[in-house]
């Protein structure tokens, strides 16, 4: 994104396992998201470091200390306001894996949250988990009644005992309960629009895989997933982790490069004269 | 998107009204493998009585929609009109005006490709001149494409050997140059290049390549 323009800076959120800066070539810097989040620094604007890519700074994320890890509410809604004063075209937050709750939150607050999935059991499985509850979480975040949200709660357990299994049997529940919030139920299903990409590819059933999941989703959750793209399986995306820099400056012309920045013109849309429709 | 239950045969193979029976075909295939008893997109979400519904609702659209008659008599019911045998049934053939969820091969991810207004095809004259037709920049134009060789290999019934040997210009390993240049058309042609100029400029590199191997090799390299 940052080749073809755009101003980004890329945060290293996750503060459990940081090393977003290893992949993009700069040394272990010394401040980071870290002191953001432990009240050392207040204005998140000056851990934004220059990296060896125009166009890219990087607030990074090393020297957490564990505690700091998963920021409470306050601190992560501290970090989100912060975030949207950042100068830039995209901020971009690499999420660590799992479900905790400031990994949901980050990513249900983007405007393009994206799922990364290598075609294997393990991952799709970590992905349905991850999708479930980011949106079992949204969904809880749009009603307003406790005893609903209780319910929203209870069933994002597949074994609740009230025998909600889909998110279509738990949005009947809530609109006999409450027409007002089956409504609002309703409005967070339909703008619930995770992306998907499908990561080390190597043959077309992979590739085929990105449409499977959006149709199971459309189905079973009710949600339209965007199918951003795919990236081939490729040597040169290892050696490029290697030699600490992007596959897209390392190795330009590898397949994972292409698919990369075709993925990355998805992401920012047409260019401006032609999204707004005018010409010089 | 309502549950399935409550879902129509065309609206469970996700197909508007009045598909044309190619586009009934193929998204029947897809859905088959997407719920097919061991597909991994399936894989963790849906335990087994919750997949065999939805096979079952699958297999049960498509034998309604795939037979003529069959299909004649539910769209008379969706339009509530009386079900007789007086009344003929429509072919149909309308086509998608919307991007197909199921694509038959290749699968498309978007339409806009935006390296694709530096193909060949679309260059200015002197742009085209300059534009070299080398093994890298096919391969480039295939990449663009989202072709990936098994692919390419079964629209021009070439093997996939020989067209990695094309793309990695591996002259050696390819056959007499009038069965290359054949080659090198029909792959063209599959990207939707002029075969002809194509062919030819490869041709050339091929038998200056074979001339000089060793400086092919190099000149590639950089």
């Amino acid at each position: 994104m940052a080749q073809i323009g755009q101003r980004v800076v890329a945060i290293d959120a996750d503060l459990e396992g940081a090393n977003l800066h290893t992949c993009l070539g700069v040394p272990p810097p010394r401040e980071g998201l870290a002191d953001f989040v432990a009240n050392r620094e207040e204005d998140l604007r000056k851990l934004a470091l220059e990296t060896p890519i125009p166009n890219l700074r990087l607030v990074a994320g090393t020297h957490a200390h564990l505690s700091d890890a998963q920021p409470d509410e306050v601190h992560r809604v501290r970090l989100i306001r912060a975030l949207r004063q950042l100068d830039a075209d995209w901020v971009i937050l690499d999420l660590g894996p799992g479900l905790q709750s400031a990994t949901l939150d980050y990513f249900l607050v983007a405007d393009a949250g994206l799922l990364v999935i290598n075609p294997e059991p393990g991952s799709v499985e970590n992905a349905y988990a991850f999708l479930r509850a980011a949106f079992y979480r949204r969904l809880r975040q749009a009603v307003v009644s406790e005893e609903l949200r209780d319910l929203i709660t209870e069933a994002m357990d597949p074994r609740n005992e009230e025998g909600i299994r889909t998110p279509h049997e738990l949005r009947a529940e809530v609109e006999s309960a409450d027409p007002a919030e089956g409504a609002r139920f309703v409005r967070a299903m339909a703008e619930f629009h995770p992306r998907i990409v499908i990561n080390g590819v190597r043959n077309t059933e992979d590739i085929r895989l990105g449409f499977a999941v959006a149709s199971v989703c459309r189905r079973y959750f009710g949600v339209e997933v965007e199918y951003l793209g795919y990236v081939n399986h490729d040597e040169a995306a290892r050696r490029s982790v290697l030699a600490r820099e992007p596959v897209v400056r390392f190795a330009k012309e590898a397949d994972a490069a292409i698919y990369l920045d075709r993925i990355a013109r998805k992401i920012c849309g047409p260019p401006p004269a032609v999204r707004t429709g005018s010409s010089p | 998107m309502r549950p399935l239950e409550e879902l129509g045969h065309y609206e469970v193979l996700e197909l508007p009204h009045g598909a044309a029976f190619e586009e009934i075909e193929t998204a029947y295939r897809t859905l088959k493998a997407t719920y097919a008893t061991n597909s991994l997109a399936i894989y963790s979400l849906l335990d087994a009585s919750d997949a065999d519904f939805v096979r079952e609702r699958i297999q049960e659209a498509y034998r309604v929609l795939s037979d003529e008659e069959e299909r004649h008599r539910y769209d008379l019911q969706l339009a509530g009109e009386p079900v007789g045998d007086e009344v003929e049934p429509v072919k149909a053939a309308v086509v998608l005006d919307r991007p197909a969820i199921f694509e038959s091969e290749p699968p498309a991810l978007g339409s806009e490709a935006p390296l694709l207004e530096e193909s060949p095809t679309r260059l200015s004259p002197a742009r085209r001149d300059e534009f070299e037709f080398n093994g890298a920049s096919l391969r480039r134009e295939r990449l663009r494409r989202e072709l990936d060789v098994d692919q390419l290999a079964e629209i021009t019934k070439i093997s996939p050997n020989y067209l990695r040997c094309i793309e990695e210009e591996r002259f050696e390993e390819l056959p007499a140059a009038v069965y290359v240049r054949g080659f090198v058309g029909a792959y063209a042609r599959a990207l939707g290049l002029d075969a002809v100029e194509v062919s030819s400029r490869y041709t050339a590199r091929l038998e200056a390549g074979r001339a000089s191997p060793k400086r092919s090799r190099l000149l590639d390299r950089n």
